[in-house]
């Protein structure tokens, strides 16, 4: 029911992850109905050609190495490897080689079947699920659907602030059989398929997490997946190992080290001294050298994350859209792209929704850098005598830099923008409670469907939480909003994406500055790294060569 | 009568104490270093050929030559011009730290010294608690507390070091107010404040000129740690930390990022650990033959 | 001596107390509430409003600091917000590691800072003293984190000699060592050399070297025995300082040590954390000051004899 825009995403990917490939070709792209969609698949296919690095398959004349512990390093420490704990990028990766979800995305960002190997939903509000029967626990013991229950009703009871399952009805699961589970969820809701690959649905067994208690189990994980946890060494690295009994094929090395070196500085050093084999979120000032260094080799996947100034709409000044345009054509958002993200490792963001997720539109007319027509906007709204506007920000260098920019921008239509930097305790509780006059922020697509971020980025509903930084309150978006989440059909929800990000563009509550793409940095040894956008990488294909 | 003479004393013990700082090479470097720096700072305006926050995104990044004696940075800003500016802002810190520090710690520890007894133990104690906890720690607890900003990190730095100018005013204190200058005075009839004042602090000053030109250097480097863990002044005022913590991004591309502001650093805790070393030479003789 | 000891330890009660309260104060009016951070970023308020008072974050000041002290006088440092770990666990963890390295540090710091300050005194005014002086000051005045980076520039990446991060054995310590260690030794050698140079001029040593023994001899007998008080008294307080306030030091090299912990706690307003840490480095500090006295009594007999 929705081929065709399916098959369009996949050739999109397909082009991505392919051209990393070099020498194959894409596959055929299926024609597309949208004028826009296919301008996109040319552009960031050729994008992709120029950018994406990486021998993902040996060359010829390879020799297979016999090391079997890869060194991947990133950034910050998860606080659990529990699925319920928060949800940091590094604890999903993480999780996804130690768990499995009923359901997986595919390359395409599609639901495709994991530990259910086939599921149909039965009417509006009910899914059936049927599992595998081959997969085993790390500790031996069969999954079941009773661990699958489990996994679903500890989402709803845990207190870690995961409301992975809230369209779920807690009362509706059932399992009529060892293999069968049924879930219900309270409203018709469209993107249950995708909440359902949510890491935070990871299936957890049941009678070990009642034996060691959540706690314990978040230190100690054991899952269905194709690592099995080992060790958890605080502030320096978690490792796991090769699940030979994997119901897939298992990993080609034995041991994965997770290494953690919060100082990106040291991170690249490390790679390129060869300590670290692959490390996660380079950062873009040294993408070209790790491109040039014959040691190394630069693998960058377009990810799902937009980069933008949110305006807190609920303050005075920005309750007058007049201001936030204004602001918006004073920006020269490709200087900042460019000097904040990298020319390379970012692209342009022409709207709210990635350019990678289904439903994207890119024919909205931008707000160019205009100082004349700001200046107007500002003197329209009255404001023509200058204006004095805080920006909160995470203090941290690529902030800073932004930070510093926009006020030389802004400076030259007259409005005076104060700096606050601030670190992050201070700055997530402030924002919380939408003291901020503007921020930024940066949003990544967790469950790979636009209108499920949009819900959460712009519905009235969700003011003032983690996601709706501009506090936007638009009886017209949330209409079509709540219209989206309904909505089952694809193409029908695409259009109504689309539309949405019409009205949401018309409002300026965001200025856009970059889709980021996900940095990876890899020594020139690696061979079957495949850089999906999900960037929750599968290591299982993963070796050395010689 | 007796005014005068203390003058005239005071002022052939400077001399002595000059002189021999004088002789004192090493000290002499120190302090033409620091008159530099002095100069920089006052005349940075007359001197700088650029605007320190004036951006030029098209020249960013660009290698030190004749147009950038310095380079630019990652924003295209004359590092040169910003290194001339971040001198006041490095020496402004490290004076007003260390301002804080002395007056609040020598307050504290005059009063500790002269009063003894439980106002003393009460003091000290205080500031054994403050030297049990690690300087760093505590300059960010109190910067996380009062909010980021050129202000607080001073007063933060200033806090963490007040127990090393209290501890210093009161071992001179109670080495000093059973002398007989100061019995004499007391039986001329002076008051506690008057005492302390005019007959100790002057007495107590050598040890606390030395400890307050060392730490100025110490103030210069916390500063630049506290910009390095983001807790720093608020762009885009050029403090050298801040500058050699944003260019540790550009360290292999960019080497000119990092190497002027850290010679700047260096340059001037340099100049304050050689002065500070040759005025504790010049006003303690015993140490020289 | 035991008395004195037992007085000390005694006194080190308040004090501790006093680092309770501070440190719980100032975290008390940092702005920012941990459960922000403790929660993602689609939690519900409700969510936020039950982990809050899970956590007793909803009571008064005196409440809840005094329910931190009776927890502390009973040896429960607390639950960490984010692992649930016991805090002593996570101190447990991480405290060997910055010990090790500041060990490390002070060694290395003692070996090379007495070594140039014994030569610069006995050599005053030559070459070696101003050479290793001018060292001695450029050590004290680079920014660690700089010279952390530039560090591992060459020894890790140019001559490719040690690793770059981690902690995973000696080969992993030299260079965090090394970058704190220097201006730890420079203080040394600072301190060693004036303490020789007042000790050089005493009678004893005068009436030692009209005796006609060897200068090696003098100045290992008799000079140096004398002049190590002051030195002791830096190596306890550098030790002291380097345990919790090698903070970015271990940032760099990415040592889990006990101040990267607190500091990142600090950041995630992680307050039995932070609170459990710096009384342990607290402690761990006022105990090698004590050490450090009681140690002046055995080289310094006219010290041991205030003592009893």
């Amino acid at each position: 029911m929705r081929r065709r825009i399916l098959s369009l995403t996949l050739a999109l990917c397909m082009g991505l992850s392919l051209a990393a490939c070099g020498g194959k070709t894409p596959p055929e792209t299926t024609a597309a109905s949208d004028q826009s969609l296919q301008e996109t698949t040319a552009e960031t296919k050729e994008a992709a050609a120029g950018v994406n690095k990486g021998p993902v398959a040996a060359s010829e004349g390879e020799q297979k190495s016999d090391r079997d512990t890869l060194i991947v390093a990133f950034d910050r420490e998860p606080a659990t490897l529990d699925p319920l704990g928060n949800n940091v990028v590094v604890k999903r990766m993480i999780d996804g080689s130690i768990f499995d979800t009923l359901l997986e995305f595919d390359e395409n960002l599609t639901p495709s079947p994991c530990l259910a190997e086939s599921w149909e939903q039965v009417d509006e509000r009910t899914w059936k699920f049927t599992l595998r029967k081959d997969v085993k626990f790390h500790n031996g013991d069969p999954l079941t659907s009773a661990d699958v229950l489990f996994s679903f009703k500890r989402v709803h009871d845990g207190t870690q602030g995961n409301n992975g399952a809230s369209q779920f009805d807690p009362e509706g699961y059932e399992t009529p059989d060892d293999y069968t589970f049924i879930l219900k969820t309270l409203e018709p809701w469209a993107f249950t398929e995708a909440q359902v690959c949510s890491e935070a649905l990871s299936i957890v067994p049941e009678k070990v997490v009642t034996d060691m208690g959540d706690d314990a189990f978040g230190r100690a994980p054991v899952g269905t997946g194709p690592y099995k946890f080992v060790s958890w060494t605080a502030g320096d690295n978690i490792t796991v190992e090769r699940n030979d009994d994997y119901w897939r094929e298992p990993s080609i090395l034995k041991t994965i080290k997770f290494r953690i070196i919060t100082e990106s500085a040291s991170r690249t050093i490390d790679l390129e001294s060869g300590g670290v084999d692959i490390t996660l979120g380079l950062p873009n000032t040294d993408a070209d050298r790790i491109d040039e260094n014959p040691d190394t080799q630069l693998i960058i996947s377009t990810g799902a994350t937009d980069r933008y100034i949110a305006f807190n709409c609920q303050k005075e000044v920005f309750k007058d859209k007049r201001v936030r345009q204004a602001l918006n054509y004073a920006t020269d958002k490709e200087a900042v792209r460019v000097v904040c993200y990298g020319e390379k490792t970012s692209d342009v963001m022409d709207s709210v929704v990635p350019n990678t997720l289904p439903g994207h539109i890119s024919d909205l007319p931008q707000y160019e850098y205009d100082i004349e027509k700001a200046k107007a906007l500002l003197t329209e709204a009255g404001y023509g005598d200058g204006l004095e506007v805080e920006f909160m920000y995470l203090a941290s260098s690529t902030n800073n830099m932004l930070a510093e920019l926009l006020q030389q921008m802004w400076g030259q239509v007259g409005v005076t923008l104060v700096l606050k930097p601030t670190e992050s305790g201070a700055l997530t509780s402030s924002l919380n409670k939408g003291e901020q006059e503007l921020c930024c922020a940066g949003t990544n697509f967790e469950i790979f469907e636009a209108g499920a971020g949009l819900y959460n980025m712009f519905h009235t509903e969700r003011m003032y939480s983690g996601s709706a930084r501009a506090n936007l309150s638009s009886p017209e978006v949330d209409e079509v909003l709540d219209e989206i989440v309904v909505t089952a059909d694809t193409d029908k929800r695409a259009e109504l994406v689309g539309e949405a990000q019409k009205l949401i563009h018309e409002e300026s509550p965001f200025i856009y500055l970059a889709f980021t793409k996900n940095i990876i940095g890899a020594s020139s040894k690696i061979r079957g790294f495949v850089p999906i956008p999900t960037a929750m990488y599968d290591f299982r294909s993963v070796y050395f060569v010689e | 009568m007796e005014n005068e003479k203390t003058v005239f004393k005071k002022r052939s013990q400077a001399r002595e104490v000059w002189r021999r700082f004088c002789r004192n090479k090493q000290a002499m470097v120190g302090m033409c270093m620091l008159l530099l720096l002095i100069f920089a700072a006052v005349f940075a305006d007359l001197i700088a050929p650029y605007d320190p926050v004036q951006q030029d995104l098209i020249h960013r990044l660009a290698p030190p030559s004749a147009a950038h004696w310095f380079g630019t940075d990652e924003l295209g800003r004359d590092i040169f011009s910003r290194i001339l500016y971040g001198s006041r802002i490095s020496l402004t810190v490290g004076l007003i730290a260390v301002g804080i520090s002395s007056v609040v710690g020598c307050s504290l520890g005059a009063v500790a010294g002269y009063y003894g007894g439980v106002l003393d133990n009460v003091i000290m104690r205080c500031t054994d608690i403050l030297m049990a906890i690690p300087s760093i720690l505590l300059n960010i607890s109190i910067v996380a507390a009062l909010g980021t900003g050129l202000q607080n990190v001073m007063i933060a730095i200033g806090i963490s070091s007040v127990p090393a100018y209290c501890r210093i005013m009161r071992a001179s204190l109670l080495s000093l107010k059973d002398q007989e200058f100061v019995d004499a005075s007391r039986a001329a009839g002076a008051g506690d404040f008057h005492i302390i004042v005019h007959h100790i602090l002057p007495n107590s000053l050598a040890p606390l000129i030395v400890q307050a030109t060392l730490k100025i250097g110490g103030a210069i480097l916390s500063c630049a740690s506290m910009s390095f863990i983001g807790l720093g002044i608020v762009p885009p005022t050029p403090e050298w930390g801040a500058m050699l913590s944003t260019g540790r991004d550009f360290l292999r591309d960019a080497p000119h990022l990092t190497a002027f502001p850290g010679m700047a650093i260096m340059f001037a805790v340099f100049a304050m650990n050689l002065m500070g070393d040759g005025l504790r030479d010049a006003l303690d003789p015993k140490l020289k033959n | 001596m035991l008395k004195y000891t037992i007085r000390r330890l005694l006194m080190m009660i308040p004090v501790m107390l006093g680092v309770i309260v501070i440190v719980f104060t100032l975290l008390y009016i940092t702005p920012g509430d941990p459960v922000d951070t403790l929660l993602g970023d689609d939690a519900t308020p409700e969510m936020a409003e039950e982990l809050r008072e899970e956590l007793g974050l909803n009571g008064t000041y005196i409440e809840r600091l005094g329910k931190y002290l009776i927890n502390v006088a009973h040896g429960n440092l607390g639950i960490c917000y984010a692992t649930k770990q016991p805090v002593m666990d996570r101190i447990l963890q991480t405290f060997p590691n910055s010990l090790k390295l500041a060990g490390c540090s002070v060694l290395l710091a003692m070996v090379i800072g007495l070594t140039f300050g014994i030569v610069s005194a006995v050599k005053q005014y030559s070459v070696f003293d101003n050479i290793a002086m001018a060292l001695a000051m450029v050590g004290n005045a680079m920014p660690n984190f700089w010279q952390g980076l530039l560090l591992m520039l060459l020894f890790a990446l140019r001559w490719k000699l040690l690793p770059a991060s981690g902690f995973d054995g000696w080969k992993y310590m030299i260079l965090p060592a090394v970058t704190i260690g220097t201006s730890s030794a420079a203080a040394i050698a600072r301190m060693t050399r004036s303490s020789m140079l007042e000790v050089i001029r005493q009678d004893y040593i005068v009436t030692a070297e009209a005796k006609g023994q060897t200068e090696l001899k003098i100045i290992i007998c008799h000079a140096l025995k004398n002049a190590l008080i002051p030195v002791i008294t830096t190596v306890g307080i550098q030790f002291g300082h380097l345990l919790g306030g090698a903070v970015l030091t271990e940032s760099i090299f990415a040592v889990p040590g006990v101040g990267k912990m607190m500091v990142d706690a600090i950041k995630a307003r992680n307050y039995p954390v932070v609170q459990g840490g710096v009384l342990m480095v607290a402690l761990t500090f006022s105990l090698v000051n004590l050490a450090v006295d009681i140690l002046y009594a055995y080289v310094d007999p006219r010290i041991r004899s205030q003592y009893k």
